[in-house]
């Protein structure tokens, strides 16, 4: 068979697995849901030093779980979750921006979910950050 | 099917995944409109004294009147029911190549945001309402180096309501 009679078989494949991750997200978190209430972090920094980025977030009644993601240049790192029962405001660590000499945007998504296996990015906030030379 | 059909559907599939996995990261969420962030705080909004955040378990309440060490990464907070001014002193401790950095932030606005070393006093003018946090985002301890930020007279003062 050619690659043209196979297509169908992609496009099915393809709505299927799109299918099933839209079924596993499992209900959604509205994003007015979880607000993001500050993000610390410098936006003027030296290259190649690790700085904490600190955030507070505020969610609705209900149990969720919380997790972060720090991303930079491309790559994020995921911090630990944590289960809040709402409303409540939650504090603390949200990850480390290191990077090097430049202008660079970074970024902090949040996560949330009901009890359940499906996670949804409900909130993201953006901002630059400039690294000087480090001597 | 043959070998190249086979690499075009492993293509396929691998490019929904990595579709799915950006997703999930939040790649596709627009930002956060910044009106949106750190939202004035729910009235009634009774100005309180600013707690420690961070590598803790629990929001410590600042001493008043006192020096307080942040030895960790860590941030205080505080609402601030309208605009007015911050008064803070900030010194660094020893901190090897490069000093303690400080972040005050109200919303999305940043304050302050620099390296301190020696004693150092700011004023600063928060222009809207929304919780301030002043953080402390580069703790180094790498023996004998141990980078820590001091905070004293920490306070707010409301800008008086007009006639």
């Amino acid at each position: 068979m050619t690659w043209r009679a196979w297509l169908p078989t992609f496009l099915v494949l393809t709505s299927v697995l799109v299918g099933a991750l839209a079924w596993v997200r499992g209900r959604p978190v509205a994003p007015v849901d979880v607000e993001v209430l500050a993000v610390a972090s410098p936006r003027i920094l030296v290259a190649g030093e690790a700085y904490h980025v600190e955030a507070g977030i505020e969610v609705p009644a209900g149990r969720f779980e919380r997790r972060f993601y720090v991303c930079v240049r491309g790559r994020c790192v995921q911090s630990g979750r944590q289960r809040l029962d709402g409303p409540a405001e939650w504090w603390g660590y949200v990850g480390t921006i290191e990077v090097p000499e430049g202008r660079h945007t970074a970024g902090v998504t949040v996560h949330a979910r009901t009890v359940g296996p499906a996670w949804r990015p409900v909130a993201r906030y953006e901002w630059e950050v400039v690294a000087r030379d480090a001597r | 099917m043959t070998r190249g059909d086979g690499l075009a559907l492993l293509a396929a599939v691998a490019a929904t995944l990595a579709t799915a996995a950006a997703i999930d990261r939040g790649a596709a969420l627009p930002p956060v409109d910044a009106a949106r962030v750190a939202a004035a705080p729910p009235a009634p909004c009774p100005t309180a004294e600013p707690v420690l955040t961070g590598a803790l378990d629990a929001p410590v309440p600042l001493p008043a009147g006192d020096e307080i060490g942040l030895y960790t990464d860590a941030a205080l907070r505080f609402p601030a029911c309208g605009p007015g001014r911050l008064r803070l002193a900030a010194r660094g401790g020893r901190s090897g190549d490069h000093g303690a950095h400080l972040v005050v932030t109200v919303r999305d606005r940043v304050l302050w945001d620099g390296e301190v070393r020696e004693r150092r006093e700011l004023a600063l003018d928060v222009p809207v309402a929304g919780w301030v946090t002043i953080a402390f985002v580069n703790d180094l301890y790498r023996p004998p180096v141990d980078r820590n930020l001091y905070l004293d007279d920490v306070a707010f003062v409301p800008t008086p309501a007009g006639p």
